[in-house]
């Protein structure tokens, strides 16, 4: 179903964890703040209208009020995901949180459901948690998850919006704040607690599907392979014998590089984007 | 005098691409807006009306490489959000920092592209335009601290109707769709001071490869 923003996809998606905030966790907001504390929006323009979610980092910082969908990530999702680790003497259980989940992200789909690419400790904690019976708690990197729900057709109606989060990370403050919401592959935003970037995913699945159909898969995934054209993409300067070389074994390099991604910043990542797809692309999925 | 009109701007500074790619009507209502003192209400632009849709025939930003010099990327880090709290909490985030300026890991990382030049098409008085321009510090984000500065480099007569290349109203006629830029389906507003509504945008970065480097 279509959505506006960001926000409403990833608020229908994690209902699942508010199941697990007990009702005195949300308030109403004060009269002295005007928005969200996390994404701004004013308080008649969030998913919940007029209810927020306390939160104070320590007591000498002011406390903050936000949005439910913003609040999620702070909630101990216990039931969802499980009891993360068991502090101090009295051996206190500690449930896991969304926005303490470094290296590992998520992907939701256009059909609400949250899928998320955990390492293996998380995947180990959270075994048994309502996420994993659902069967969308995966021990995978994120955008391995993403290829394989891409090949899965779980985002073939991506026009309607999806959320790609590469990042969970320690500062979800960042990461919400910053919530981009996907409408096509070829602006695939890739939200992390550094922000979201965007990458042009059809480019690279394009340019890695045209070197895998002329025998240069296993090449394109070392960096030697792109050097000239990630050196170029840094603002160095290319010798003219350095490209003649690079395009002495390349069948019409002219339409390799009209293949590639416009954007000089996935032109520096492309060995890695390329090791990541190349399987896909060689297995016949995509 | 209503002409189909290219103006190439010569980039200084790299550009930071916000979310939504900019667009010259966007920018010349800004500019307007700043030469009126007056940032309440719609402006009247230097540009013909697209009567059937409703918009301005005015074209997003396309970046301008060359092949001496292609779209080069760098990491800017900026002291953007450290302070996007209240004041009185800015006071407390402070205090944490210490009376040193906040380091490296603290700034926010901005994804910076270096582009040779930048260019937009429109139907209008390119003249005004191009004058109009010039009331705006730079394109993009962190303009206010140098980014995406720039000079009109030359106006040229065009007959190419890129100009097309802008949002436009789900299934109008008249959106430019080739192969190689196709359209995306989001929610954007079609003029400016106005609410979003569903519309197809080109892609949000588009290149062009000019000739030389004049």
């Amino acid at each position: 179903m279509p959505v506006d923003n960001a926000y409403q996809r990833f608020h229908q998606a994690t209902a699942i964890i508010r199941q697990d905030a007990p009702a005195d966790r949300w308030g109403t907001p004060p009269p002295s703040s005007h928005g969200c504390s996390i994404c701004g929006r004013p308080w008649d323009d969030v998913e919940d209208p007029g209810v927020a979610g306390a939160y104070q980092y320590s007591s000498s910082f002011s406390r903050e009020y936000e949005c439910t969908s913003c609040h999620t990530v702070r909630i101990p999702a216990r039931e969802s995901l499980g009891i993360e680790m068991y502090r101090g003497k009295a051996q206190a259980p500690s449930p896991g949180r969304l926005g303490m989940l470094p290296s590992c992200g998520a992907v939701i789909t256009p059909d609400n459901q949250l899928h998320m690419a955990v390492n293996k400790g998380f995947f180990t904690k959270y075994q048994g948690g309502a996420i994993d019976r659902a069967g969308q708690l995966h021990q995978e990197r994120p955008f391995t998850l993403l290829m394989q729900l891409i090949a899965e057709q779980s985002l073939s109606s991506v026009s309607e919006g999806a959320i790609f989060i590469s990042e969970w990370g320690r500062k979800p403050d960042r990461l919400l704040g910053n919530l981009q919401l996907t409408r096509s592959l070829s602006e695939l935003w890739c939200c992390s607690d550094a922000g979201a970037e965007c990458i042009d995913l059809t480019a690279l699945i394009e340019t890695a599907k045209w070197l895998h159909g002329r025998e240069l898969g296993t090449k394109a995934t070392r960096p030697a392979f792109w050097a000239p054209i990630r050196q170029a993409a840094q603002g160095r300067a290319i010798s003219q014998e350095a490209m003649k070389k690079w395009a002495k074994d390349i069948p019409q390099p002219q339409e390799l590089l009209d293949t590639l991604p416009i954007d000089p910043h996935t032109r520096t990542r492309l060995p890695r984007f390329m090791a990541d797809i190349m399987p896909w692309v060689e297995g016949g999925y995509l | 005098m209503a002409d189909e009109f290219r103006l190439v701007l010569r980039m200084h500074t790299p550009i930071i691409m916000p979310t939504v790619t900019p667009r010259l009507d966007v920018l010349l209502h800004e500019a307007m807006c700043r030469l009126n003192q007056n940032w309440e209400g719609a402006h009247r632009l230097p540009l013909e009306n697209e009567a059937g849709a409703n918009v301005y025939c005015a074209s997003q930003l396309i970046l301008g490489s060359t092949p001496d010099r292609p779209l080069s990327a760098s990491s800017e880090r900026l002291v953007s959000t450290v302070f996007r709290q209240d004041l009185y909490l800015a006071g407390k985030v402070k205090k944490r920092f210490g009376s040193t300026f906040p380091d490296g890991n603290r700034l926010t990382p901005h994804s910076a592209i270096s582009t040779p030049f930048a260019i937009f098409y429109g139907v209008g008085d390119g003249q005004a335009c191009a004058e109009l321009l010039g009331m705006l510090s730079g394109i993009g984000r962190e303009h206010a601290r140098h980014y995406g500065a720039f000079n009109v480099e030359r106006l040229e007569r065009d007959t190419s109707s890129r100009w097309r290349l802008r949002p436009w109203p789900i299934g109008h006629p008249n959106a430019w769709e080739t192969s190689a830029e196709p359209y995306v389906e989001d929610k954007q507003s079609l003029r400016p001071k106005e609410k979003p509504v569903g519309v197809m945008r080109p892609p949000r970065m588009i290149r062009e490869v000019m000739h030389a480097s004049r």
